[in-house]
């Protein structure tokens, strides 16, 4: 019987984590970074643009969905994220705001869509239904405009809420 | 070190963005200077809510330069989905009348089981009931969730 193969991943902060090759194939870097080196070997693989709390939490999403496909989520998200995605995904962002931004970051930088998808979504739906002060108290963002110029933007785009 | 929603390059702002419907973005392009900006300034942007917001929408296709006039398109593509809303559902209100005139037909056929039209009558309610499962699945699609904007 045949071993299963694996990767060695290691992170940022230099904790490495052993993957099964097939799981971490999900990340299209890692699948390019694969296909360039040799079979037999245990390959290491730095990513070095990634912590290991969202490593971790990358590979648990790889172990589950690389047998259970995620389903895609439509756009625009009609009603909360939770009423689209499955108990093990509702389950998985159940996280603190900074490791989801982490989780997204780490998702872009290792090619995995529909992680990125996932965690894209839940912010937008995050965003959904809140007023622009509570967006920007929410995710800490500096409203630089003056109350004149908001006003004009809000006027500006009046059509966008007929839609 | 804690990681905040500014921290995010603005291609990935933008895609968090898409997954939003057309009532949202409103309150996004008043966020501030930069989210504005570059919210109006990309096309791949317009182009991707335009997907979205555009399903099912009938007799109107995408532009093909939705930055020059990427408001106006917008207005008349919203336009457009509601008339086609108004359509759908007008058609669901008849479809359920004729229903509802057939089934008393077929009621009436029951007392009397020597009619012979009743055959006729169940086969058109058959169809009228697939009628009107196709219309709502279309306006599924048509449907933003603006019935949840504000909650």
């Amino acid at each position: 019987m045949s071993e299963t193969k694996q990767v060695e991943l290691t992170s940022k902060d230099k904790v490495s984590f052993k993957v099964d090759r097939d799981v971490i194939l999900m990340s299209g870097l890692v699948k390019d970074m694969l296909e360039e080196g040799d079979e037999d070997e245990t390959p290491i693989i730095p990513i070095p643009n990634v912590d290991s709390k969202p490593l971790q939490k990358v590979i648990e999403y790889c172990q589950y969905h690389h047998k259970e496909p995620a389903q895609e989520i439509e756009k625009p998200l009609k009603g909360k994220i939770e009423d689209v995605i499955c108990d093990w995904d509702k389950k998985f962002l159940e996280i603190d705001q900074s490791l989801l931004i982490e989780l997204i970051m780490a998702a872009n930088y290792l090619n995995i869509k529909d992680l990125l998808d996932l965690t894209c979504a839940k912010v937008a739906s995050m965003i959904k239904g809140k007023s622009p002060e509570q967006i920007r108290e929410m995710f800490g963002i500096e409203n630089d405009f003056t109350p004149e110029e908001e006003a004009k933007i809000r006027e500006e785009n009046k059509w966008c809420e007929e839609a | 070190m804690s990681k905040h929603f500014s921290d995010l390059p603005r291609e990935i702002m933008l895609e968090i963005f898409t997954f939003l419907s057309l009532p949202h973005l409103g309150t996004l392009l008043s966020l501030n200077r930069s989210i504005h900006d570059e919210l109006e300034n990309s096309s791949n942007f317009w182009r991707k809510l335009w997907n979205g917001y555009s399903k099912g929408v009938e007799h109107y296709s995408i532009p093909l330069d939705l930055s020059d006039s990427m408001k106006k398109q917008f207005v008349v593509l919203i336009s457009h989905k509601k008339q086609d809303i108004i359509f759908i559902k007008n058609s669901i209100r008849r479809l359920r009348r004729d229903l509802d005139d057939c089934e008393v037909m077929i009621e009436i056929g029951f007392s009397d089981p020597n009619d012979e039209m009743i055959d006729s009558y169940r086969e058109k309610a058959k169809e009228i009931k697939n009628e009107i499962d196709e219309c709502q699945a279309k306006l599924e699609i048509l449907k933003t969730d603006s019935d949840n904007f504000g909650n």
